[in-house]
């Protein structure tokens, strides 16, 4: 698969402030081979954004507070806050494990993969002030199998480091398994501790990993690069922007945003139209996330608190438009189907449940759903909400509740049978579909 | 209209349950009558209400095994009709018609004289004078089913590892009555097909539910991809162009301690 990035609106003087430059553009599917993208080495790094200050001893706390300053929190849609997860850790002792997460689940998304190819040094040197505040010396940059650009990036980068003589702790760049579940947490813990890359369930979810067994924190690649800024910068100059990728039926845009922005503005800037028309919806956040219908999507600034007040996140930071020539229900049908066969199969709620859904959905988009279908798909979408280890039913329930509401007059359309017969189908790219 | 219409349905579907019920209650009456006509006044009436039991509860078995082998398949999550809360109904129900019915077949037999079975012979194996192998095989297989029955009874309320095993037995109690029936029960060619063709049915349905990939396998296969770490030194070569997928080593599975130094 030969995927190309180019860098475009490249501002003639880096800012210090920001996590890209300007906007990368990716092909459809995967993450590799960004060629054109020559990513920042250790001098350029250091022009733009300063040399590093120690987080170890007590410039740790003066970091937390720097993190608790600013806001930061996790990526996952829950915007868990670094600090708490931070000190959380600590609470159990020094020397945990501190893991960046860059293997993107989400098959739309690339902002961690563009972010590791063009600001390497940007992301290690969080992840030194990670390891320093933790007292750790086993770091680990976690990315997904296939995902060789980036491993390429950050191994170069590791070894650039190490050639000027900087005193980083041991970093190892670990490869998981290519699926959706493989970014989830728990299962990157489980794998460090020597079992299998899926998911599993804890009981106290300030403690992940397993008694007697080293303490973790995994951080996203994203938020490891905002404690960069930070280490590099300070609270004062950092801006709390959010990466985006989004999606357009032969490429991708990966952009950086700050809290002033629509997603209006987002999606005049960065997608295009297969029609000239504007989109119908949004799906924001992940395959997980939620539609969101234009007319309100448009005025929407792309700002946790705003968007929490919706009832929506940024989430993994995907924002994929549906055109006015696409069938909302048959696009979610598809993706509900790819999430049923993305869960790891240990717990009944995926398995039994998420499956049943996800035939509904099937039913519903093929407008063949019979009345106690509906009653059915109600009754499963109750039933399985909040359970099994990683919650993974969740996110494809919440997306699909959110499809049935924005996309209402198709839904009242396929029930008496009648479909959309939209000519522009598969607007969102799932792994193994030519 | 749309209302219109499912109260029409709903109309139909009573007046279908009462025609349904009222012909099944006729037909069990007239088949009770002339059970009773046919053998009144005979003093094989009892042997033949005993061997009638017999085959009943034995076809009943199967469909109660069948039934079972279909709640636990790893395509249940599959198949929509009938629904799951059917299946296990259907699985129960059949059980309770199984256990009165073979009721009838061994309180018939302990007490006719003539059968040669008695009460002893009835639940002690080897404890009849009437083809003792033949009858053991269904004392033992009387055994285990209601082992297999009273555990699942219990299903719920014990843990599930406790009373999933014990169940399994119930695979022991049809194979032993099925032996039972070809040993004591072929005196007609229609009987031995009957054994043969229901044998044959539930062979096929439990090597199709042992040989279907479950769950678990599923798991384990996923299981089975493991993360890998990459030499950083072949990553970090001078070449900024494509590189081949480089060899990966597994992740270092050994957790070192790093506060005791090691």
């Amino acid at each position: 698969m030969s995927v190309h990035l180019r860098l475009v609106e490249t501002p003639a003087v880096a800012t210090a402030t920001g996590l890209l430059d300007g906007a990368a553009v990716l092909s459809r599917r995967g993450t590799e081979s960004l060629s054109g993208v020559a990513p920042q080495d250790l001098d350029a790094h250091r022009a733009v954004f300063g040399v590093r200050r120690s987080a170890a001893g007590d410039a740790a706390e003066a970091l937390l507070a720097a993190i608790d300053e600013v806001h930061l929190t996790g990526r996952g849609g829950g915007h868990f806050p670094t600090a708490v997860k931070w000190r959380s850790v600590l609470a159990h002792g020094l020397g945990a494990t501190v893991v960046v997460n860059g293997a993107e689940g989400e098959p739309g998304s690339a902002k961690d993969a563009v972010l590791l190819q063009t600001r390497p040094h940007l992301v290690l040197d969080g992840l030194v002030a990670a390891m320093e505040a933790m007292g750790s010396t086993d770091g680990v940059v976690w990315l997904h199998d296939g995902a060789w650009a980036s491993a390429r990036s950050i191994s170069r980068a590791l070894a650039e480091r190490a050639t000027a003589g900087l005193a980083d702790p041991p970093i190892r760049v670990v490869l998981a398994p290519d699926r959706y579940l493989s970014g989830e947490a728990t299962g990157i813990i489980r794998t460090l501790e020597g079992g299998p890359t899926l998911p599993r369930f804890v009981e106290d979810p300030a403690r992940p990993w397993s008694e007697g067994a080293r303490s973790v924190l995994v951080n996203n690649a994203e938020t490891m690069a905002r404690v960069g800024l930070l280490v590099t910068g300070s609270a004062a100059t950092y801006r709390p922007t959010s990466l985006l990728t989004v999606v357009s039926a032969g490429h991708r845009v990966v952009l950086e945003v700050g809290p002033a922005t629509t997603l209006g503005e987002v999606v005049d800037r960065a997608w295009s139209s297969p029609d000239g028309r504007p989109p119908q919806a949004l799906l924001l956040g992940g395959y997980g996330g939620s539609w969101v219908s234009w007319d309100v999507a448009r005025e929407l600034h792309v700002d946790a608190d705003e968007l929490r007040r919706h009832g929506l996140s940024v989430g993994a930071g995907l924002v994929g438009p549906l055109p006015a020539t696409a069938c909302g229900l048959e696009e979610s049908a598809r993706l509900v189907r790819y999430l049923a066969g993305q869960s790891a199969r240990q717990c009944g709620p995926c398995v039994f449940g998420l499956v049943a859904v996800a035939d509904l959905a099937s039913d519903l988009s093929a407008g063949r759903l019979t009345p106690s279908g509906r009653r059915r798909l109600g009754r499963f979408m109750g039933e399985i909400s909040g359970r099994g280890a990683c919650r993974h039913p969740d996110g494809a329930l919440r997306m699909l509740a959110s499809a049935l509401t924005v996309f209402g007059d198709d839904v009242h359309r396929h029930r008496r049978g009648r479909t959309c017969d939209a000519p522009t189908f598969a607007v969102l790219p799932v792994p193994g579909e030519s | 209209m749309s209302r219109d219409l499912s109260r029409l349905r709903t109309a139909g579907l009573g007046a279908g349950l009462v025609v349904l019920v009222t012909g099944s209650a006729a037909l069990t009456s007239w088949c009770i009558g002339v059970a009773i006509g046919s053998v009144a006044g005979d003093r094989m009436a009892p042997w033949i209400l005993a061997r009638a039991a017999g085959i009943t509860s034995y076809l009943l078995l199967v469909a109660l095994t069948l039934f079972g082998l279909v709640l636990s398949h790893p395509y249940r999550a599959r198949w929509r009709r009938p629904s799951a809360a059917t299946r296990i109904r259907a699985h129960v129900s059949l059980s309770v018609f199984t256990l009165v019915f073979t009721v009838l077949h061994i309180v018939v037999l302990a007490t006719d004289k003539y059968a040669g079975v008695g009460w002893w012979g009835t639940f002690v194996p080897l404890g009849s004078t009437y083809r003792p192998l033949p009858v053991t095989l269904g004392v033992i297989a009387l055994w285990a089913g209601l082992a297999a029955g009273l555990t699942a009874a219990l299903a719920g309320r014990i843990s599930r590892r406790a009373w999933w095993p014990i169940h399994k037995v119930a695979i022991v109690s049809l194979v032993l009555v099925w032996l039972h029936g070809i040993l004591a029960g072929i005196d007609t060619p229609v009987l031995l097909a009957m054994y043969v063709v229901t044998g044959g049915l539930v062979v096929f349905v439990a090597v199709s539910r042992y040989t279907t990939s479950t769950t678990r396998a599923e798991v384990a296969e996923l299981a089975a991809v493991r993360a890998t770490q990459v030499p950083v030194a072949h990553l970090a070569g001078p070449a900024p162009v494509e590189t081949a997928r480089p060899a990966a080593e597994p992740v270092s599975v050994e957790p070192r301690d790093v506060r005791s130094g090691a």
